[in-house]
């Protein structure tokens, strides 16, 4: 196993310390800082990222290997060239309004930056006014909204009606996801997507943005 | 047959005169029904040994008189007699444009412990602030705040006529993660990086609750419910996994089912969201006898038809109708055509109550409970 496999596989196991040593390692022997963060630490994600879309593996240990990827991205990050981390995109994620949940917010923030995305975190418990200041501030092309509640994913249809309200709506998608969340639900409010889980929301995030001139 | 006798020859896994139909209207529903601000139902000022409020179970009774549906009450518990001087959270209520927010301040020798939670007049309260911010320093205190053994409760449950026979009366205790959710401050993902950034810790925290846990489940055996409910939606299978059940809630659910047993109660799990990996387990490895809600996609992943022939042998089903999705925008036609299904695949012999896959939104059409009673009584006769 040469060294950029053993990063992928250190991240698939969820070891930081070993990421780390082994970005650091990988650097001294003068790898590329991209080879690094591609076929190493997003190519071990990438296959978590299945293993969880198919059951195969759950949220707590994809929150540990998600650690693991941090450590490494967080040596890898300041040394990649301006052009190697061009963003694809932006996305504005939040729990909305009265919801404290984060843990699926945060495991889409994560799968979205290692897939290249740069993502705006505003956080759980999030008004629908804290939304738009974000969006008029960030000018994204995806607002990703997550609840875990029922009483609190009425919140979501406020998110959307209020950026149709400021004119906003055509150039901004939404998606929705959490646990009372459904593809029917999304309907009903005119999302523009549901993702099930956080690879799918990454996968969706790509489709709708392949769709969007000038962002992918 | 009264609502009690009905179900408790489901949980036997008996006939009863007809399905038990129980729909999990908490909390949302019974409150909605009041047409008063919520937080007046939750802040009432009376004295009161369960997890929420007098007026709220009062309201939770009501509801189950106004649907005609069969109660199951899980608002009660045993008033702890604490140390002289123990140390206490003290409330101070503050209004403002939401509702009122409730804020609670502990003094211990070691220092302060705070919590905030905020009550609004239309959606159920919040924690927004949990006791236990740093780890070690805030855990110490709460252990003084807690007791570190020697707990001691009184020996009846003094709300338990409020149900009387319209129900069954339910003591509650929740399972590690839930307890560990309810103090910790922060998210899910706050507790699952304690569990892998602090193990040797968390054992012990583990090892302490375990024990208090134990104490609580005997206490309560002890008062005689109906059932004991092992609350364990944060053990979720949406938001947790089996390695984490198996290490932090399965020694607990045996030893908690085996000290109901014992005792004559009713060994009783609520897990909703995905657990049917773990409905398996439970069946298989414990001496649980119900268990519930079975949650259906797209909330869960149990097909009712699939347990009651895996697991109906074991267990009594509580389940399983999809809340936000189905019961919110079905008709009630469509209701008629899921209940009698759910009927046909699994109350043969007993042993099934029907029910939703969680709590029903606030928002939920009356038609669509009402509905859900009807077909229990008329299709669902024995």
């Amino acid at each position: 196993m040469d060294l950029i496999q053993e990063i992928a596989a250190n991240v698939q196991e969820g070891y930081p310390e070993r990421v780390k040593k082994g970005v650091e390692k990988a650097l001294a022997g003068g790898l590329l800082p991209h080879d690094i963060l591609q076929k190493g630490l997003i190519a071990g994600m990438n296959v978590v990222a299945e293993k969880f879309k198919s059951g195969q593996m759950f949220l707590p240990e994809v929150l540990n290997v998600a650690g693991a990827m941090k450590a490494g991205m967080a040596i890898v990050k300041p040394l990649l060239t301006k052009e190697s981390i061009k963003s694809r995109g932006k996305v504005i994620i939040g729990t909305v309004r009265g919801d404290m949940h984060d843990i699926g917010k945060n495991l889409v923030a994560i799968m979205l930056e290692a897939a290249g995305f740069e993502v705006v975190d505003l956080g759980t418990d999030v008004r629908t006014d804290k939304f738009m200041e974000a969006v008029e501030r960030e000018n994204p092309q995806i607002v990703a909204l997550s609840a875990l509640l029922t009483t609190t994913m009425i919140h979501m249809g406020g998110v959307i009606e209020a950026l149709e309200k400021k004119q906003m709506r055509d150039k901004i998608k939404v998606i929705v996801g959490g646990a009372p969340i459904s593809q029917n639900y999304a309907n009903q409010i005119k999302a523009d997507g549901y993702a099930r889980d956080a690879s799918m929301a990454v996968d969706l995030v790509r489709r709708l943005l392949n769709h969007t001139a000038g962002t992918a | 047959m009264t609502s009690k006798e009905r179900l408790m020859a489901a949980f036997h896994r008996k006939k009863a005169d007809h399905v038990p139909v129980c729909p999990d209207i908490s909390v949302m529903v019974p409150a909605k029904l009041t047409g008063r601000p919520f937080y007046e139902l939750f802040l009432d000022g009376r004295e009161h040994n369960g997890w929420t409020s007098a007026t709220y179970s009062e309201t939770y009774v009501e509801a189950v008189k106004h649907f005609g549906m069969d109660g199951w009450y899980i608002y009660g518990g045993l008033k702890e007699i604490r140390p002289p001087g123990a140390p206490e959270f003290v409330d101070t209520i503050v209004d403002n444009s939401e509702g009122k927010l409730v804020k609670r301040i502990c003094t211990t020798p070691l220092g302060e412990l705070t919590e905030d939670e905020m009550y609004f007049a239309d959606e159920p309260p919040w924690r927004e602030g949990k006791p236990i911010k740093n780890l070690k320093e805030d855990f110490a205190r709460f252990q003084l705040w807690m007791g570190k053994g020697g707990w001691k409760w009184e020996k009846e449950f003094k709300d338990r006529s409020r149900i009387g026979d319209h129900g069954v009366y339910v003591a509650m205790i929740p399972v590690f993660q839930d307890w560990w959710f309810h103090y910790r401050h922060g998210g899910f993902e706050r507790c699952f990086m304690d569990f892998h950034e602090e193990k040797e810790f968390m054992d012990g925290v583990h090892e302490f609750w375990m024990e208090w846990a134990l104490e609580y489940v005997r206490a309560l055996v002890e008062a005689k419910p109906d059932e004991l409910m092992l609350g364990g939606s944060s053990a979720s299978l949406s938001i947790s996994s089996p390695a984490v059940f198996r290490k932090y809630e399965l020694p607990f659910i045996q030893k908690a089912a085996k000290i109901c047993k014992k005792g004559g109660v009713i060994p009783h799990l609520h897990i909703c969201g995905r657990s049917w990996e773990l409905v398996q387990i439970v069946a298989s490895e414990t001496e649980v006898e119900v268990m519930e809600p079975m949650e259906e996609p797209p909330g869960g992943n149990v097909d009712i038809a699939e347990a009651k022939r895996r697991v109906g042998d074991k267990l009594c089903i509580k389940g399983n109708i999809n809340t936000f999705d189905f019961m919110m925008n079905a008709t009630p036609q469509q209701v008629e055509e899921k209940c009698k299904r759910l009927i046909d695949d699994a109350a043969a012999d007993g042993g099934f109550v029907l029910s939703t896959g969680d709590q029903c939104g606030r928002d939920t059409p009356h038609a669509n409970l009402f509905k859900m009673v009807e077909v229990a009584k008329t299709y669902g006769k024995y």
